[in-house]
């Protein structure tokens, strides 16, 4: 949440984008929208954190082949969303908004191509 | 304890049979002692009583024998013709000579009128021609009205031989024993004569038996009354004293019997020998014909029996003592050592209460079984883990709060406790009697005897629940902590940077200054707090160690290129020696290029401008060995020995830069250990320092 207005500001002028604030609505706004790229957060409020939004982006075939790239402050989860189909995954200390641009300009002209 | 007590019992019932026995014993040995002593002193009455009897048998049978000979000697006479010369003869064909040579004397006086005593003389000595009769008269000279003078007589002794021609009628005592005889027809016998009497000086002592002849052969045909008148002498024998007792024969046995014998005529002592004293007396009155005689054994109780039948109740005595002294030399020392044995059943006691108090408080499950599984005992803390009573668990298996686990898991766990007869441990899932499942750490031990068989097993069990669940809350609280601590410091990273590079509109310098402060403070902040949570992960047993096969020279030189260009702005220099050699190896990488990142970016920090840092990564033995040396300020040697503790910083290196957390070296030195290596460095102060560690080199996985 308190990164949102950092995407905002960063990202909006760049990208036609979506901001959701917690898993759920994240997910409808996935399979409804079926954007390019997702960023995802694993650490969300509610029901559904990040592990669960990735499990289900993953079962639909509608949503499975959309790169993720996730950010998120519990070393041990970089490992394990990468297992589960994340095209990347940072600690969100060891990244900037600067680097995590580049990565999504990378995905997306990878799944471009 | 109750098997103690039972031996107590046991041992205290065997003491009381011992002294028992002792008893008995003692009590069987005094009559076995006393049955010998009476049956040996039995045996010596009887063989006394039978020298007696024997003696008394062998006196009636000599006067039998001579009152035989009497009565053949009447038949011998009556048949008249006889003569000096086939007196002697007849008397030697009996042959009473041979047989008893010297003691007996046989003669022949026939009843004489005083009126044909000079017809009777002069017979005499016109038939007989021996030198005997060339003196012969009747003596001594009496005036009586009959005469019965020895007409022959039949003896070895000269002094008897001088009674030839006695008148036997001068003699009282013979003329009592005539009278009774010619009255009844029997043989007599007259009381003790003193031949002292008839020849002065002589002392010889004897008795006459004497039996009536008759003129008649067949006198026994003829009724008592009226032999009377066919009455023509008598016959008869002077019997020594020691004739009654057929002379040497029973002497000897007396005397080798050790039995003295005193005879007695009425008051008179007439025959005596042996002089032994003794306590053995036997007093035998024996008739002889119608005169008794008293005889007086005195035996000596040693004497009578062998020596061996003498010492028995010796022997038996002695044998006995030493058997009785031996049975209870037995008997004590089995009560002493049963003394010994309850001692030591006391301190054995001592121990296992010790033992049990101390497994029954354990705050471990401690159960044993049989070798078939079924328990036998349970302490304290099985009650309170499994929620079974102690009533029910005894006798049962501990199948009953296991069997959680897949068949293969107990199929191996009873293959290396039975079979192997070793020791298994492992983690196990129970279930309680509330049905609540719970992790378990057990480890069995079978217990075999001396000779390698199963007796027990003993399995002590120590419930992990609150164990895990602690470590659960760890995690738990390490996740939170990561994550609420991260989050902060990742918005200050992120609005910072967009601070500095414009995203909200251009800085002027000194903001832009200021901003970059805290841009730098917080970067710090985040390594400070990754390598806390870094620690925590270790400290909880979280860090993994993940071996991917790694080309670890790619590895050290991208580590080199990403300080290059840092190293030259501070006007330092890094260079890396790797060999070329250096397979590829299972390592973590990420684990380890944090080691070289931390090993490497510290050299940097503490050398001063111009530092020379140089990486040599080489092949030694079996391992990979990496040192980073520098010519930096070194570490002085009171910090020496705490350089790998957590949070510790050399005072030379905290005056010169605030940067470090204290935990890089910390952290490298348990990630190379959790890799199988080693790490370790050597340094002077002022002059540089090398740290070095060394990696295995796996190169399967």
């Amino acid at each position: 949440m308190l990164l949102d207005e950092a995407y905002r500001r960063k990202y909006s002028e760049k990208y036609d984008m979506r901001i959701a604030t917690d898993g759920e609505s994240g997910l409808k706004a996935a399979k409804s929208w079926e954007p390019d790229i997702i960023l995802l957060d694993v650490y969300l409020p509610g029901k559904f954190d990040g592990i669960d939004v990735l499990r289900e982006l993953k079962k639909d075939t509608k949503t499975a082949m959309i790169p993720v790239l996730v950010i998120t402050n519990l070393p041990d989860m970089v490992e394990r969303v990468i297992v589960m189909g994340a095209d990347k995954c940072f600690m969100k200390t060891e990244v900037d908004l600067d680097l995590i641009e580049e990565t999504l300009d990378l995905l997306l002209e990878k799944s471009r191509r | 304890m109750e098997v103690v007590d039972k031996i107590k019992i046991k041992r205290g019932l065997m003491g009381v049979l011992l002294i028992l026995s002792l008893i008995a014993l003692l009590a069987g040995s005094v009559f076995v002692w006393s049955y010998v002593n009476r049956s040996v002193e039995n045996q010596r009455k009887d063989e006394f009583l039978g020298v007696v009897d024997m003696t008394e048998e062998r006196v009636q049978d000599t006067l039998s024998m001579l009152v035989e000979r009497l009565y053949d000697l009447r038949g011998f006479v009556s048949t008249g013709g006889i003569n000096s010369e086939r007196w002697a003869s007849y008397l030697t064909s009996i042959e009473v000579e041979s047989r008893h040579p010297g003691l007996y004397t046989f003669a022949y006086a026939p009843v004489v009128e005083r009126g044909k005593l000079e017809g009777f003389l002069s017979n005499v000595k016109n038939e007989e021609r021996g030198a005997e009769y060339r003196q012969y008269s009747v003596f001594p000279e009496t005036e009586t009205a009959e005469v019965v003078p020895i007409r022959y007589l039949y003896t070895r002794d000269p002094d008897i031989g001088s009674l030839l021609g006695y008148d036997i009628t001068t003699s009282e005592d013979q003329v009592v024993a005539l009278k009774k005889a010619v009255a009844d027809d029997v043989p007599v016998i007259t009381d003790l004569l003193h031949i002292g009497l008839v020849i002065p000086g002589n002392t010889k002592t004897g008795y006459v038996i004497m039996l009536p002849v008759y003129s008649k052969i067949d006198i026994a045909n003829y009724p008592k009354e009226e032999r009377r008148q066919y009455f023509m002498g008598l016959v008869g024998t002077w019997v020594f004293p020691q004739g009654l007792l057929s002379h040497v024969d029973i002497e000897e046995v007396l005397m080798a019997k050790g039995i003295s014998l005193t005879v007695f005529d009425g008051e008179d002592e007439f025959i005596s020998f042996g002089s032994n004293g003794g306590d053995l007396r036997a007093v035998r009155e024996i008739k002889l014909l119608d005169k008794t005689f008293r005889f007086e054994f005195v035996g000596e109780r040693q004497k009578i029996l062998d020596k061996f039948t003498e010492s028995l109740p010796r022997l038996t005595f002695w044998g006995l003592i030493i058997i009785n002294l031996m049975w209870m030399a037995t008997v004590t020392s089995i009560l002493l050592s049963r003394r010994e044995a309850k001692k030591l059943a006391a301190e054995a006691t001592k121990d296992l209460r010790k033992f049990k108090q101390a497994v029954e408080g354990v705050s471990d499950m401690v159960t044993i079984t049989d070798k078939n599984g079924v328990i036998i005992y349970v302490n304290g803390m099985t009650e309170k883990i499994t929620g079974y009573k102690k009533e029910m668990l005894l006798g049962n298996t501990p199948r009953l709060w296991g069997r959680q686990m897949d068949e293969e898991f107990y199929k191996k766990f009873w293959e290396t406790i039975k079979e192997d007869k070793k020791p298994f441990q492992g983690e196990v899932t129970n279930k309680r009697k509330n049905g609540e499942l719970y992790e378990a750490e057990v480890n069995i031990s079978p217990i075999l005897d001396d000779s390698g068989k199963l007796l027990f097993f003993v399995s002590i069990e120590r419930d992990l629940t609150k164990i895990k669940a602690v470590e659960r809350v760890k995690t738990e609280f390490i996740s939170l902590a990561s994550h609420q601590l991260r989050t902060p410091l990742s918005a200050v990273k992120w609005f910072g940077k967009m601070l500095i590079s414009g995203d909200a509109g251009d800085l002027n310098p000194i903001q832009k200054e200021y901003v970059e402060k805290i841009y730098e403070s917080n970067e710090k902040e985040i390594r400070l707090v990754n390598s806390l949570l870094n620690v925590s992960r270790i400290e909880s047993g979280k860090i993994l160690i993940e071996p991917r096969l790694t080309d670890l020279t790619k590895l050290v030189s991208s580590v080199v290129i990403d300080f290059k260009l840092e190293v030259e702005e501070l006007g330092k220099k890094l260079t890396a020696v790797i060999d070329k050699k250096i397979p590829k190896i299972y390592i973590d990488e990420d684990q380890i290029r944090h080691v070289y990142t931390n090993l490497i970016a510290n050299a940097v920090r503490y050398t001063k401008k111009r530092g020379k840092i140089v990486v040599k990564v080489y092949l030694s033995k079996k391992s990979v060995m990496t040192e980073v040396k520098d010519n930096g300020i070194g570490i002085p040697k009171g910090g020496q020995k705490r350089v790998f503790e957590k949070f510790f910083r050399a005072k030379n290196a905290l005056k010169m830069e605030t940067n470090g957390t204290g935990l890089g070296l910390f952290l490298s030195k348990i990630i190379v250990e959790s890799s199988g290596g080693k790490m370790g460095f050597r340094s002077r102060e002022g002059k540089g320092s090398t740290f070095w560690f060394t990696l295995p080199i796996k190169t399967k996985s």
